[in-house]
Formats: C-alpha cells, structure tokens, sequence
C-alpha cells in the first residue's frame, strides 16, 4: 500500500536544504523541484515488492545487455564504438534507478536511468533531514533504511578499486549545470571516503597525453562522470575512448540500459511480462501510448497520445528516433498527480527509493521531489 | 567485514559532504574552483543564481579545442587535433542527470 497525504511543511526547509548543499531546488518559475506539503506513505510490504521488482529488472535488464552486445546497432550506437561499448561489459556497475508506476495491477517499468542518475542530494541527505525532523521515532528507523543507502555506494566505490590501474579519479560534471555541480560534490565525497585520489574535470579539458591517457594536471584512471554516454559516443574525439583503459563509473555499455530502445527490447524478451509496459518501434495501433526520444532526459520531447488528447513536452531531443510504450495509469496513487517511484540499485543490489510527482502527466526534471516514510 | 569497508563507512557516518569539501587543502585545484570552502561556494553559486534555467550551456566553449589544451607542452598537436574536443554535444542541452 502506497498513499500519498497531505502535511505542514518545516518553515526553514529551504535552509536546511542548502546545509546539505542541496542547492538547485528553486525552478525559476515560482516552483520548486522539492514538495514536502505532501508525502507518501509505504507499506513494509510494498518497499519490499519494489525492492524484489528492481532487482529483477535488473537482471532482465543484464540479461539483454548480454544477448544484445553483437547487435548494438538497434541501439543507435555509431558505428565505430561499438567494439569500445562491448569491451566495457568488463567494467563494473555502479549506480542506476528505475523509474516505475505504481499501477492498479502492481509495479510497472516506465524506464531506467542507468548512465549518469541525478537527484543524489535529495534522494541521501535531504531525506534523511526531513525524516529526523517529520517522521515519528517508531518509524524513523525502518524508514532511514529506505533512503538511497550512501554506505552501498562507498562500498561499490571500495571494491572497484581493483577495476583502475591507479588510485587518480576524477568527477567529470556537465557544463555550466548548478545540479551536476553539487552532485559533483556529492560524488568527490564519496569517493574520497572510500580511498581515492579525487578531482574534479570540466569535460572540456580532458586531454589526452602522448601514449593516450587521460589527463588533467595527472594521468586519470578512472572517471566518474555525469556527462551522457549517447553524447560522448558522438563526440569528435570519441575514437580516443579506445586509446587507454581508464574505468568510467558507469560504464560505456550502461549507454544500452539508458537508451529508451532497451524497453521495447525488453518487451520483445519478455512478452507480457507483469513488470513491464508494452513498448514497440512504431504505435502498433495503441489509442493511448508514450512517444520517447531514444535518447532523452528530464522528461524532454515527451508525447503523450491518450484517445485523440496530445499532451507534450518541449525540450532539445526531438532529432532522435522513437520508441512507443503504453499509456499506463501514473495516477493510481493520487489521482491529482503522476507519480514516479525511483528506485536505486548501486552494484547489483537495492539500494533504496524516491518518490517524484508532476500534476501534468509527465514528470521532469524539475518536478517536485516529494518525501516518504515507511509504516 | 574487512576494515577497508568498516573505517569509510564510519567517516560516512559522521561527516557531511559539506564537511569533507571543507577540508581541502589549499594547493588542492579541485577546491580552489570555490574557494571558501562549500558554504563559501554555496553562497556563490546562490548569489549567481539558484535559478536552473539560467545555466543553459554555451556550444561556443565546448565545440574545440581550447588554447589551453594545444599550448599544454605535454600534448602534441596532432594529439590535439585527434583529440576533436570532448563537450560539442552538450550543445543545446541543459543537464546531463537523468
């Protein structure tokens, strides 16, 4: 059981959010990317179905990965990397989270964010402040354990050490993004704890020395980077990907598991599957779906066709192929929004959730971050 | 558990990523980017603005190779001309999160 209700928000949580560094919350516009007029409530029953349904996804997910690495053109990669996208397979997994609807017939994949996933700050030390101060003692601790578990990353971060050929890694952040700058903080933390020797690298002064490695004032082993895959493949440079064995976090082939054709592969491998949302290469007849860019983020040049109604989202990934999924109810919750359960897997495991919700039918990225507690 | 795992995860435990920015040295590049230290560039980033869609990128930056990359004696040029520029892509977009 999942409600959503409606509470008395923390007067200072504006200040207490920029504590945290959480500091991208205002969207410009009169509204903020995070809500705590509202909150939903979990069932113990329903956080341990999510966790069960993540991380089958997963393993589907893994599995197309696998059957798919000799055909990776379905995916759009160029051409020319697809050898580097299938020698990555080698790397490790760090950090990805689903996106799902809580449906009438149970947990439904809408997509997953496996290359660079944002709301870090929000998802780790915004929840665990509002829950400290919201959530009554009896439940506080069982809810802790529900939020995006930063000991499974550092953990992650710990053993893939053995992965990189030295100890330097450096975060690469998109440019000029407030929101990629404080995860860059976030990640740089993180991965000074579990050991590292860490910097910080605008993607545009990555260089490259005379035997191929990455530099930026020292060789980098390895990158931790919130700059997507489907551009860095295209990138003018890209062949240089081939030139070292630097470790990026995540690695080239999680560019299969953010790319939008991965949910009607996914269809395709398991038919009908309860988990899944049906997705197709064309609208195959259907009277309500979901047009997606290949590549898109944030919720970006989203189209939605519901019995002759369009509704849609304007944004810079127009150029790409589509892929059309399915119109399933995201209202079932609270009919007033749509509602979007992230769910986290660092390595291959569960890691935690958070929830997202937009009174339109399409969630972006700067909808409201809505925070929960576990009953 | 090994203690490599236990020793982190009980930094993790006491520390903020406020506190461990604050901690940088000051010969350390990677913090002199906002110095005085994370409440220092919170501050600065606010009064820049906490709007997001002020940030849009500028293709003009990312779409070759900078001065500083062909002058770095450690790169070649036709290293550099290889090299293409990492960051034309981004032209146009806003955010790189998903």
């Amino acid at each position: 059981m999942i409600s959503r209700e409606t509470i008395i928000p923390r007067l200072d949580w504006k200040d207490k959010a920029l504590k945290v560094g959480y500091n991208y919350f205002d969207n410009g516009n009169s509204t903020y990317a995070w809500n705590e007029y509202n909150q939903y409530v979990v069932s113990r029953d329903s956080l341990k179905d999510i966790k069960s349904v993540t991380e089958l996804l997963h393993k589907m997910c893994m599995y197309v990965v696998q059957k798919y690495k000799n055909d990776l053109e379905i995916f759009q990669i160029p051409s020319e990397m697809r050898d580097y996208v299938r020698d990555s397979i080698s790397q490790p997994f760090l950090i990805g989270r689903f996106d799902l609807a809580y449906t009438a017939s149970g947990l439904k994949m809408i997509e997953y964010n496996a290359d660079t996933p944002a709301t870090i700050p929000e998802s780790t030390r915004m929840m665990k402040q509002w829950m400290k101060d919201k959530v009554s003692f009896r439940y506080k601790f069982q809810s802790y354990k529900s939020i995006l578990n930063e000991k499974q990353i550092v953990s992650a971060l710990i053993e893939f050490k053995k992965y990189s050929k030295g100890n330097n890694l450096t975060v690469i952040p998109f440019p000029d993004c407030i929101e990629d700058k404080t995860h860059a903080v976030y990640w740089k933390y993180y991965a000074k704890i579990a050991g590292w020797n860490v910097s910080e690298t605008e993607i545009k002064d990555l260089k490259i020395d005379l035997n191929g490695n990455f530099k930026n004032k020292d060789i980098i082993h390895t990158i931790l980077k919130m700059y997507p895959w489907e551009f860095l493949l295209r990138e003018k440079g890209n062949i240089n990907l081939y030139k070292n064995d630097c470790l990026f976090l995540n690695p080239a082939w999680t560019s299969i598991l953010s790319n939008k054709v991965l949910l009607a592969v996914l269809w395709k491998e398991f038919p009908n599957h309860p988990n899944l949302i049906p997705c197709y290469f064309d609208n195959n007849n259907m009277t309500s779906y979901v047009e997606k860019p290949i590549h898109s983020r944030g919720g970006e040049n989203i189209r939605i066709i519901e019995n002759g109604n369009i509704e849609q989202s304007s944004g810079t990934y127009g150029k790409y192929d589509k892929v059309y999924q399915e119109k399933v109810n995201t209202r079932f919750i609270d009919k007033e929004v749509s509602t979007s359960i992230g769910s986290w897997i660092v390595k291959d495991s569960f890691a935690g959730i958070t929830f997202r919700e937009d009174r339109s039918n399409i969630v972006k990225n700067d909808s409201p971050i809505v925070p929960h507690w576990i009953k | 558990m090994k203690l490599k795992y236990i020793l982190p995860i009980l930094l993790l435990a006491t520390t903020t990523p406020a506190m461990a920015d604050s901690k940088c040295k000051d010969n350390d590049t990677n913090c002199q980017s906002h110095s005085g230290g994370f409440f220092g560039w919170i501050s600065s980033w606010r009064s820049h603005s906490s709007d997001r869609s002020s940030h849009s990128s500028d293709r003009s930056s990312y779409s070759h190779i900078t001065e500083s990359h062909s002058s770095d004696s450690h790169i070649s040029e036709s290293h550099a001309d290889a090299h293409g520029g990492f960051g034309g892509e981004a032209a146009g977009h806003g955010a790189g999160g998903e």
